[in-house]
Parts: structure tokens; C-alpha cells; sequence
């Protein structure tokens, strides 16, 4: 296993944000290494694909950077950055709207989820299924089951109705459940 | 409801924290993404009491300006006592005393407490505007003055009421009460003695001789001590209006009849005026009226007019060296050279000549610059090696016993570390060109931006060369021997200290156009330079 720059140097994480803050680049570099796969995974979540990923995750790190000295050391440093990321997958999406995006959805078949159907897949199976959403459920779905946040919170923060994000919800599992059973049909 | 929070559950626990491996290329992305003005605004967040001498001096500046004013306004006072003598005594066309008027900034003064009169005339009566047309035709009171001392003006007697008067009028014009404009009128009625009574009558004598065109402006006692207010408000302010128009109107209720007078009438030869008053002695020359040291008026008379001059300054500067490669391969090595360098501290100073005119201005001359740096390397040094063999016995049996012969390398480091004192020094010659945004009493300000050409350099002291060796940079190996144009931009405020002296406060930047390294070297090396240069400015 190759180790990080920051368990190379034995760096603390206090060290790596004082390091950041004066604008040394190798703690810029070891934080980005320390960080950097979570964050990637955390920006898939949100992306439609690898490649958008990517350039969250840049631009993330760069606003990351930026605003370092805003950083007061009251939470975690971790979900700091996380946030971040968040924002910056949001930003990024901005411009779409994320309201009637699928017009098509009220086609999709309305059966009961069961959790069970989703036992089989792994982790690479289950974000395909998450980016292969529109993006406005994608968000909502991410924001709402990953990260926590309430309706009213997601509303605010992307701009939409209160009942839109619930609907939206609603549509992105029915989405899910239907790709899992497009996904297995041959089985069934 | 119950399956969808175990589908969220799940989704959950399997994606929160998935994680996908990070190729360093998205670092490279994140370097080059990152623009130097957030760099250089995260530094300036972590050095911001660097700022601080700038926020003293112009906090200083800012109260002096504030005591300027206050203290301008009690110069401006007895300045305009003293012109007021002068012109009382002397005669003059209205243009020169404008002129002397503008010369001590009077004009701004008279206005502001010509509107304190406007609101005394209410209370004090109309005699007031009578005295303030006196005061806005100069010439015609002059005139005035001309015919008066034909009547035998009694000089001394006059100058010693008028200084009876002026007394009081400081204490007026200092508490600025109309109440104490009433008490020193009273007081100096009280004091009319019985000289200028006997003035008063001789004038009386001649006064029909007067007739005006204009109805509205009526002398009732035009006295010698009343020609004498009327000279002294020439220059003078609501105050004096009080004193020497309610003298008028004092004279006027005591029966006098107003006779107009007309002002064409009142022309006379400067000579014969002399020659009559008895006052060649003392008369000042009006044309070469000076204005008061005291009175702050510093740079009012420059305005529009081609200034040269001549600045010497000195900088405390703050440098952020940027290095950037010319190929990903020196990524590296730049993270090397900024962990081994670390920026101390730097200076600026130099002389310039300028000349400003109304709106441009354009200034050179020569500057000198230093950054400071220290070189820390941290390294194990192989201090010796050796070869050392060591044998194991084994003893398998009694009687077999093997022997097992090692030989390996042994090194003996020691942990050193070097630390070297950088400097980079250049000669450069500023050509700048300023706009002129104020060209006012108390200051000037305006925009500096120009380039400046580096003419010389030196550095010495040593870093990290690509191949991780320690090189000496006083040689010309990496750096080049000129650096070529640096930007140059400054905000440029100029306190008025006298005539010809300013202080001044330029906050400004720098910034290297050209790498100080040559073209063949793997990395860029360039300084962004902030400073305050602060200065004297001598004006020709």
C-alpha cells in the first residue's frame, strides 16, 4: 500500500490545515490525498458520470483551498469538505432545472419497493444506478437519503418546492426499483 | 413507508461512505484551476497586520485633516484681521482684494459667515444688508474712503477705535454668539470717545456730497471710524458686519439723514488719496500680498498648474513568489523549493522626479529593491560506510560445527541541516504616469501605473536546483542578469505639509512581467510585490 504524503510525514490534521492556510503545497498535496477518494466518491454520487466527477471534485478542492481560513475548527474537518463537495455538485448542476425533467416517469411501473431486490449489488452497482437518475432526482435522493437533509432544507438549497423534493423522492426510488427489475429481468 | 426507509437505510450504509481512488492528475487540475488573486487573498487573510501600517497612516492622516480644519478656520480668522488692516488703509480695486481674498481662502470663509448674518440680520435689523452691500462692492467703499479722507481723517483717533473694535470683534468672531456681537457693540458704543465723536461730526459735514444710483444701499453716518468698518469688512466676516453695521445704525438713530451717494463719483488718484491720508507710510503693496503662513492653503494655489517635483521614499514590502513549471515533471521540485525557501522580509526605496499637471502627471527615476529569503534544508548526510563481516557459529553436533560468515554495508548518517540567508536585490527605473484625481487644499490623490524596467540585479545565497543539489545562486545559472518590465500600480496621497513639502503615502504593487529565471530553466519564477512607500515630496 503506498502511503500518503500525510501519514509519510506523520502530519496531524491541524498541521495540514495550518499548511493549507499558508499556502504550502505539499500540504495541499497530502490533503488532497488524504481526501481526495472520498470525495471522489462522494461527487459520483452526484454526477452523471466519472468525468463530471472529476471536474466536481477540482472545483471542490479548489473552493476547498480558497476558503480554508473560513474553516474555524468547530466540526469536523472531514464533513467540512464534504460540504463543500456538495455545494460544488449543486453548483454545478445549477442551471438545469431539476423540476419535470423525466416527463415519463408516471409510466414507470408502481409496485412496492423491497429493500431485498437491492441485496445483490454492489456498491459500483448501486451508484450506476443512482447516476443513471435524471438530474434533479439524483439530487434529491442524494440529499435527502445520503446526506440527511430534510425537504424544506433541500428546498432551499436548490431552489425548488417543498413538494417538489418529496415528489421527486418519491420518483427517483420508483426509478430505482424500476432499473433493478429492468436489471434482473432475464433472472426473473 | 416502513420498506422505503429500509431501501434509504440501505442505500445509505452502502454509499456514505464510498470511496473511488484519485488519479493525481485531478491534483494537477486543482494547481492550475487555483487563480493567484484567491492565493494571494488567502495570504493577505493570514498577514493582515501587515496592513496595519497603512490603516495607521491613514487613520493619522485622516485626523490631521480633521485638525486641520478646525485650526484652519481660527488662521483663516486672524488672517483675515491682518489683510483687513492692510486694506483698510490702503486703496485697492476689488479684483486684488478677490485676489488676496481667494489667496487666503477666504472666499469659502466670508460665504459661510455671511450665512451666520443672515440669520443676525433678522434680529439685528436691515442696517446689516446695508453693511453687506458695502462688503460686496469693495471698490465703491474704497472710493468712499478716498473722498472721506479729504474731510481731514483723523488717523490716530480712527486706528484706535478700529483697534477698540477689532479686539472685540476677535472675541465675537471666536465665540461666534450673537449675543456677544450685541455686548461688544454696546461695549464699544460705550467707548466712543470723545475723538471720534468729533470725527463723526466733521464727516457729517461732507456727507451730502455723496449721492448713490443705487436707493437700496443708504449711509446714514458715513464717519471716518465708519469708513474704517466699512475698509475693514473688505475682508471680513459676519462678525464684522455685526459691529460695523449696527455702529451705522446706531449713527442712523441718532437723526443723522441718509444722504445716497454715488459711487462714480468717488473716483480718485491713488496719489492724492495717499497724499491727503497722510498714509504713505505703512501702506502695504497689495499686489505682492502674500497669504498668511499660518493659514492652510497649501495646494489651492496649485490647482491646473504644472507642478515639478522631486520624492524620496522608502517601502516596507511583502513578496509572494509564485513558481509555476514549464512541464508537469517539475511539479516536484517546485514542492522542494517551497518547502526549503521561506520569504523573510523585503524593502523598497528610491527617488523619483515628476512633473503634474492638471489631470496627468508623469514621474521616473530610480528605485531599489530587496527580498529576503531563508534557504532551510533539512537532509541525513552519509558521514561514513563501512564494510563489516560478522561470522555465526553453529553448533549442530558435538563434533560438527558450522560456521556462517556475513558481510554487509553499514552507513552511518548524521542529520544536518542547512540554513542559508537569500537575498535578491534590483535597480529599476519607474516610468509612471498618475492621474490626478484631487488636487485639493489639504491633499492630493490620485492613481500610479506604469512599468518599471529593471536596469541591475544581484543575488546571493543558495537553493535547491532540479537535480536535489544545493546550488549557489550569486552566478547566473538559473537566474537572469536582468528581469526585464515589472507592473508597476499605486494609489498616490500627498499630504500638504507647506507651500512646497508633502508627505506622502503611496500604497502600491509590483508584479514581474518577465521571469527573473531564464527560458531554459524548468520553472517560472516570478514576485508579487505589495508595499506602502511612504515620503516627502518637494514641490518647485
Amino acid at each position: 500500500m503506498v502511503l500518503s504524503l500525510y501519514q509519510q510525514k506523520n502530519m496531524t490534521e491541524k498541521d495540514l490545515i495550518q499548511g493549507c492556510i499558508k499556502e504550502k503545497q505539499i500540504a495541499q498535496k497530502a490533503l488532497f490525498q488524504q481526501y481526495a477518494g472520498k470525495m471522489l466518491g462522494v461527487c459520483m454520487r452526484y454526477a452523471r458520470n466519472r468525468a463530471e466527477a472529476e471536474d466536481i471534485l477540482q472545483e471542490g478542492f479548489v473552493r476547498v483551498f480558497d476558503n480554508i481560513t473560513k474553516y474555524r475548527g468547530d466540526g469536523s474537518f472531514e464533513g467540512w469538505i464534504r460540504r463543500i463537495m456538495v455545494n460544488s455538485a449543486l453548483k454545478f448542476y445549477s442551471k438545469k432545472s431539476y423540476s419535470n425533467e423525466f416527463p415519463g416517469i408516471e409510466n414507470y411501473l408502481e409496485k412496492s419497493e423491497d429493500p431485498t431486490i437491492y441485496q445483490d449489488m454492489g456498491k459500483k452497482e448501486l451508484m450506476e444506478l443512482i447516476s443513471n437518475l435524471p438530474d434533479g432526482y439524483r439530487m434529491v435522493f442524494n440529499l435527502y437519503v445520503i446526506e440527511g437533509f430534510s425537504h424544506a432544507e433541500i428546498a432551499k438549497k436548490i431552489g425548488i418546492g417543498e413538494s417538489t423534493s418529496r415528489s421527486q423522492l418519491t420518483k427517483a426510488r420508483k426509478m430505482l426499483q424500476q432499473q433493478v427489475l429492468e436489471l434482473y429481468k432475464p433472472a426473473i | 413507508m416502513i420498506q422505503h426507509y429500509d431501501t434509504d437505510d440501505f442505500f445509505k450504509s452502502q454509499l456514505e461512505d464510498f470511496e473511488m481512488e484519485a488519479p493525481m492528475h485531478l491534483w494537477e487540475g486543482v494547481r492550475t484551476k487555483r487563480s493567484f488573486g484567491h492565493r494571494i487573498l488567502n495570504q493577505l487573510r493570514l498577514k493582515w497586520y501587515y496592513g496595519l501600517p497603512l490603516l495607521l497612516l491613514l487613520g493619522v492622516g485622516a485626523a490631521w485633516m480633521s485638525s486641520s480644519d478646525i485650526s484652519s478656520n481660527a488662521n483663516t480668522l486672524s488672517s483675515i484681521q491682518q489683510e483687513r488692516s492692510a486694506i483698510a488703509i490702503a486703496p485697492s480695486t476689488s479684483k486684488t482684494i478677490q485676489k488676496a481674498s481667494a489667496m487666503t481662502g477666504l472666499n469659502a470663509s466670508t460665504e459661510s459667515m455671511e450665512n451666520k448674518a443672515n440669520t443676525d440680520d433678522q434680529l439685528i435689523g436691515t442696517a446689516i444688508v446695508r453693511k453687506k452691500q458695502s462688503i460686496t462692492q469693495p471698490t465703491n467703499t474704497i472710493d468712499f474712503i478716498k473722498e472721506s479722507s479729504e474731510v481731514a481723517l483723523n488717523k490716530t483717533k480712527t486706528a484706535d477705535y478700529t483697534n477698540l473694535l477689532t479686539n472685540k470683534k476677535k472675541s465675537y468672531s471666536l465665540n461666534n454668539n450673537q449675543k456677544d456681537a450685541k455686548a461688544s457693540v454696546s461695549f464699544v458704543n460705550d467707548k466712543k470717545d470723545s475723538n471720534s465723536q468729533a470725527v463723526l461730526s466733521n464727516l457729517q459735514s461732507n456727507k451730502n456730497m455723496y449721492t448713490t444710483n443705487n436707493n437700496d444701499v443708504a449711509y446714514s453716518n458715513q464717519t471716518a471710524t465708519n469708513i474704517n468698518f466699512a475698509a475693514n469688512g473688505l475682508l471680513s466676516t459676519s462678525s464684522n458686519d455685526v459691529l460695523g453695521v449696527d455702529y451705522f445704525g446706531k449713527g442712523s438713530n441718532n437723526g443723522t439723514n441718509q444722504s445716497p451717494f454715488e459711487t462714480s463719483s468717488l473716483e480718485a488718484p491713488a496719489s492724492l488719496m495717499s497724499k491727503n491720508m497722510g498714509l504713505d507710510e505703512g501702506i502695504p503693496n497689495l499686489n505682492g500680498l502674500s497669504p498668511d503662513q499660518g493659514c492652510v492653503d497649501f495646494g489651492g494655489n496649485r490647482r491646473g498648474k504644472v507642478v515639478w517635483y522631486v520624492e524620496g521614499f522608502v517601502s516596507p514590502d511583502y513578496s509572494i513568489k509564485r513558481l509555476t513549471f514549464r512541464n508537469s515533471e517539475a511539479a516536484d521540485y517546485i514542492d522542494q523549493r517551497t518547502n526549503t525557501e521561506t520569504y523573510l522580509f523585503g524593502g523598497s526605496g528610491g527617488i523619483r522626479v515628476g512633473v503634474s499637471g492638471k489631470y496627468l502627471g508623469f514621474k521616473t527615476g530610480v528605485t531599489y529593491n530587496q527580498i529576503n529569503e531563508r534557504f532551510e534544508l533539512n537532509r541525513q548526510v552519509l558521514i561514513d560506510s563501512m564494510m563489516v563481516t560478522t561470522t555465526d557459529t553453529i553448533l549442530t553436533d558435538i563434533v560438527d560445527t558450522t560456521f556462517i560468515t556475513r558481510t554487509f554495508l553499514q552507513r552511518n548518517f548524521e542529520k544536518t541541516t542547512k540554513t542559508t540567508y537569500n537575498y535578491y536585490r534590483s535597480i529599476e527605473i519607474p516610468f509612471l504616469v498618475t492621474y490626478n484625481i484631487n488636487r485639493g487644499r489639504r491633499f492630493d490623490l490620485g492613481v500610479t501605473a506604469g512599468a518599471l524596467l529593471n536596469v541591475w540585479t544581484q543575488r546571493k545565497g543558495e537553493i535547491l536546483n532540479p537535480a536535489n543539489t544545493v546550488v549557489d545562486i550569486s552566478d547566473n545559472t538559473i537566474f537572469r542578469k536582468t528581469y526585464g518590465l515589472n507592473l508597476y500600480a499605486g494609489m498616490d496621497l500627498a499630504f500638504h505639509m507647506t507651500n512646497q513639502v508633502d508627505f506622502m503615502v503611496e500604497p502600491q504593487v509590483r508584479y514581474n512581467m518577465q521571469p527573473l529565471t531564464k527560458g531554459d530553466h524548468i520553472v517560472i519564477q516570478k514576485y508579487f510585490t505589495a508595499g506602502v512607500n511612504v515620503g516627502f515630496r518637494y514641490r518647485f
